[in-house]
């Protein structure tokens, strides 16, 4: 530990600049690829956290669609969304975008400092993180409460393993004051019982009674705290509403791992392979059970790549480190590493890693260097925004009501599309009645043709379309003998009804 | 009666192994799944014959002069011999063995490395047997399985028991191998992995046999009917605009595929990449199997054929060195007293017995397996086929979907000319796929799609029963249903209808 006590700043540092320099990659990568505000949810989070903080309650039904009527929204992330409101208010989108990079580059830097606490050396931790690491988290590094439950996943899975070692009451007490936050912040909370599990099956197999007792009682005060929630034992319709909606297959973060697409999970997968050694000892039971389903969880849905990731990525880089030292250029390999660590450790190296960081965050806030490495830090979607489109529906069709496609929703709602606009969004079945889900994704299948397409049509009396310019309904539309494109950017195409009589 | 006590095996596992994986085919009714199968028989109808090779395609209006690089042919003329012989339903039933037979080596295999048999039975219900069956069809990756598997017993064989006079035979494997299926290109990894160990050991006397026969079985490769452009054919397979498009070549449905999870699931516990103990060759295959399974399902076979065995042994080291693996392993041994006791070896020959007497059975057979003389488990264009006969011109152009083209050339008797089939890449012109996927990712709408099928006069279209482009041609203006059954929907131009 390298500590100058006359600098009390430097306490606040790692011991070793390798966090940093993985914050500093971490922050890069997402600005080269432009992820946080890329989600179309994130337009309605920041709404709903807006209509909370201006109503000081929590919405009972969906207050923008003509559709969803008085079927009950479950919002699982309405603390997550004020808390958004809140930021947005003080720094609007920019704020968003420089807060969802901090935030995730934080993650990534946590893991490093994890890594090397459990004996990672440099070069597999400036290896391992770049292509395997910060691949997977970036796809996953979007401006939505799912950063959330990363961060919690981190302070629960740290808890419990410091537990194991040093038993103390009072820090297990932190679980369930997290998951009161936990559960009206996210639906992922549902991973906490499979931590627990694994951590009590370890127990029980270590014959660790007071361990086992620990674990039961804390266990049920957690599963109490879910209770502290605005829906009671309600949240778990909200959740399963989730899940187990007919738009969920269609959705791609819940599609499982195509490893064609994916690259860089098949490098995570041979990392996996080559470093989860089951008899090591680097590793607890529990931690290694919960890599395993993890593993599995992350395979069968993207979405759930980060707690792979978090889960793992220490455990596996340290695991190589032994790895290679154990390989017949070992010796010579260790002494480079030591020299590499202790260069890390220098004042000088984690007062410049730190500098970086810094300018590189204040390069996101000056609006000049914004523009020029993240030009599409005030907008959501990447630029592609239904302004232009919302301003001609009010201009010309202000009263007929449309349908929309599903991913256009958040925007449409951000932006502040009339009522009479928005068909459905990515709330999906949290707020919507599944017969809306599933004539919205019938209409969108049929491409428009067809009996099942007229009449849902009709039934919800829908005069207009809002589709993106891109997708190929929109094609199919434009040769459509019931509808007629009034409308087109480089985003949005609109498309209004042949025979509705009111053209502009 | 001393023939029939040698023929019964001392364990009972194998034979088991056996009955289980040909109930479970039978079940599924899996052989015949596959379009291909259709055009397979077909060619090698015209081969026999023809007593030549077709250089073009001869069934389709739309391949014209495109050379078609039959990669199959030997096994077509194979195909069709036993079709001579025995029908569709020799076919079927010779199909299900094989893979049966497949199966039951893989367990002899890991018996003999001194696998627990309940590791190896649980690893045949997990993933051996679902990756074995999701491959179960009727078609030339069957041979390449066999291949395959012989190519890896020699070279495994070889490091520890060298014998040039048996790695002579893996030339002659890959002279038969190239003629039959285009997965000769897996010998390669094979020695790849063999000379890398090879290499590491600095093993001088193995690097040469080697790199010796492997430069025989390069040469092997040219004895076929398009020497190197054997290269170009399989090139035409792996990176044809169809490829994406045809599910064996997607990568794998981990939410449908379970058994891909549980393969991974055992790679990280079994695969064990630092143990020295385990031959590097073992290990890079299983990992090269496992990363080209991942990348196309269709490769699940021969990653069924080089993990089996050793995940089944390593895993079973595993299990004996966990803390109660002395229990594990009495419990092993009790369980391996059953399956040798010899009432329980015949009982399972027995059942074998039963198996094959209902089969040739006709009534045993028609309720043991309903669609063993149909292609595409019954759901063929047979009548459809009929229908057109008596209603159409003979030299009316049909645009058909792709999965019909083999089942409409081998009921068609080449009389219907296709517009695609399964031969894809290596029989049709890049553009000719093109314009086949345009038309069916259109829904036969737009002027793209309509020129299309005016350039090539194709006046009727033949689409599956359950194919969503159904519910936009129903309502196409250009289009009007005339006919319907539970396999295929024809439409024609109104005009023409008219």
């Amino acid at each position: 530990m390298i500590h100058d006590r006359r600098q009390p700043f430097f306490r606040l540092l790692p011991t070793t600049a390798i966090p940093a320099l993985i914050f500093f990659l971490a922050f890069c990568w997402q600005l080269k690829n432009q992820t946080p505000l890329k989600d179309q949810d994130t337009g309605w989070h920041i709404r709903a956290g807006e209509w909370i903080l201006k109503h000081r309650s929590i919405p009972a039904h969906d207050p923008w669609s003509h559709t969803a009527g008085d079927a009950p929204w479950y919002n699982l992330s309405w603390l997550f969304d004020a808390a958004l409101g809140l930021l947005h208010q003080a720094g609007g989108l920019p704020l968003l975008y420089l807060v969802t990079l901090i935030a995730y580059a934080c993650i990534a830097a946590i893991l490093a400092q994890q890594a090397v606490n459990r004996g990672a050396g440099f070069l597999p931790i400036i290896v391992i993180f770049p292509f395997c690491v910060l691949t997977v988290i970036t796809q996953v590094a979007l401006c939505r409460p799912n950063l959330i439950s990363s961060l919690f996943l981190l302070a629960f899975m740290h808890l419990l393993a410091c537990d194991r070692n040093d038993p103390s009451w009072r820090r297990l007490a932190w679980l369930p004051v997290m998951m009161v936050l936990w559960v009206n912040m996210h639906g992922g909370f549902l991973i906490v019982p499979i931590l627990f599990a694994v951590h009590l099956a370890e127990a029980v197999w270590e014959r660790d009674k007071a361990r086992i007792k620990r674990l039961f009682l804390t266990g049920v005060f957690t599963a109490l705290a879910i209770l502290a929630n605005p829906y009671g034992y309600h949240i778990y319709d909200g959740v399963m509403r989730t899940m187990d909606s007919a738009i969920t297959d269609s959705i791609l973060e819940w599609q499982p791992v195509n490893f064609k697409r994916d690259v860089h999970y098949l490098l995570f997968l041979l990392l996996f392979i080559f470093a989860f050694r089951p008899h090591a000892g680097t590793a607890t039971l529990a931690e290694k059970l919960f890599m395993l389903i993890a593993l599995v969880l992350a395979l069968t849905s993207v979405r759930h790549g980060m707690i792979l990731v978090i889960a793992s990525a220490p455990i596996l880089t340290a695991n190589l480190s032994r790895l290679l030292e154990e390989t017949p250029l070992g010796e010579r390999f260790r002494a480079k590493e030591v020299d590499f660590m202790q260069d890390m450790r220098k004042p000088r190296a984690r007062k410049g890693m730190l500098i970086l960081c810094i300018a590189a965050m204040l390069a996101v806030i000056t609006p000049a260097t914004a523009r020029f490495i993240a030009p599409h830090s005030d907008t959501l979607n990447l630029g592609k925004t239904p302004r232009r489109a919302i301003a001609f529906i009010e201009n010309n069709y202000p009263e007929i009501r449309w349908m929309n496609e599903y991913s256009t929703g958040g925007l449409l709602i951000y932006y502040g599309a009339p009522k009479n606009a928005l068909f459905i969004d990515g709330r999906a079945g949290t707020a919507y009645a599944e017969n809306i889900i599933r004539d919205d994704l019938a209409f969108s299948e049929s491409w428009g043709y067809g009996k099942k397409a007229r009449r849902i049509i009709e039934r919800y009396t829908i005069n207009g379309l809002i589709m993106p310019t891109e997708a190929r309904i929109s094609r199919y539309l434009r040769t459509h003998p019931t509808w007629k494109r009034v409308y087109r950017d480089r985003y949005l195409s609109l498309f209004i009804r042949k025979s509705f009589t009111s053209e502009p | 009666m001393p023939l029939l006590r040698r023929l019964i095996p001392q364990h009972a596992l194998p034979l088991l192994v056996f009955l289980i994986a040909s109930v479970w085919q039978l079940y599924m009714q899996g052989p015949f799944s596959d379009p291909d199968t259709g055009w397979h028989i077909a060619a090698g109808e015209w081969i026999v014959t023809h007593r030549a090779l077709p250089e073009h395609d001869p069934w389709s209006y739309t391949a014209g002069d495109a050379p078609w690089y039959n990669l199959a042919w030997a096994f077509d003329v194979l195909l069709y011999a036993l079709y001579a012989l025995g029908g569709l339903t020799l076919i079927y039933f010779l199909t299900v063995f094989s893979y049966s037979v497949m199966a039951m080596l893989l367990a002899r295999d890991a018996l003999k490395r001194g696998a627990s048999p309940i590791v190896i039975i649980g690893f045949f219900i997990v993933i051996a047997g679902p990756l074995i069956m999701q491959s179960a069809l009727c078609r030339p990756h069957m041979v390449s399985a066999f291949l395959f598997y012989a190519s890896l017993r020699i070279l495994a064989r070889d490091r520890d028991d060298p014998s040039f006079q048996r790695m002579l035979w893996l030339p002659l494997i890959m002279v038969l191998w190239v003629n039959m299926h285009g997965g000769f290109i897996l010998l390669a990894v094979l020695f790849a992995a063999h000379l890398t160990e090879a290499l590491a050991l600095d093993d001088r006397a193995r690097i040469r046999r080697l790199v010796t026969i492997g430069i025989i079985t390069g040469l092997a490769i040219l004895i076929n009917p398009y020497g190197w452009h054997i290269y170009d054919a399989v090139m035409r397979t792996l990176d044809s605009v169809m490829t994406p498009y045809i599910a064996e070549w997607r990568g794998v449905n981990f939410s449908v595929q379970w058994w891909f999870d549980m393969a991974i699931l055992a790679c990280v516990f079994g695969l064990r990449p630092t143990e020295r103990a385990i031959p590097f060759s073992e290990k890079a295959l299983v990992l090269a199997m496992l990363l080209l399974s991942l990348h196309s399902a269709r490769h699940g076979l021969m990653l069924a054929i080089a993990a089996t065995p050793f995940l089944c042994m390593s895993l079973t080291q595993m299990l004996y060195a966990l803390r109660n693996g002395e229990h594990h392993h009495a419990q092993d041994r009790i369980f391996q007293s059953i399956l040798t006791d010899k009432r329980m070896s015949r009982g399972v020959a027995a059942g074998v017995a039963a198996l094959i007497a209902v089969m040739l059975l006709p009534t045993g057979r028609e309720w043991i397996a309903p669609h063993a003389d149909e292609l595409a488990q019954g759901k063929t264009p047979v009548k459809a086929l009929r229908y057109i006969k008596d209603h159409y011109a003979k030299k009316m152009h049909w645009f058909n979907e792709y999965s019909l083209g083999g089942p409409l050339i081998f009921y068609g008797k080449g009389h219907l000319p296709v517009f695609i089939d399964g031969r894809a890449g290596t029989a049709y012109p890049e553009p000719v796929l093109k314009e086949y996927l345009r038309v069916m990712e259109t829904g036969v709408y737009g002027t793209r799609a309509r020129a299309i099928l005016r350039k090539h006069e194709a006046d009727g279209l033949i689409i599956p029963a359950q194919h969503r482009v159904n519910v936009h041609l129903k309502n196409n203006p250009l289009w009007k249903r005339v006919y319907k059954d539970e396999a295929v929907m024809l439409y024609v131009r109104k005009l023409k209808a008219d």
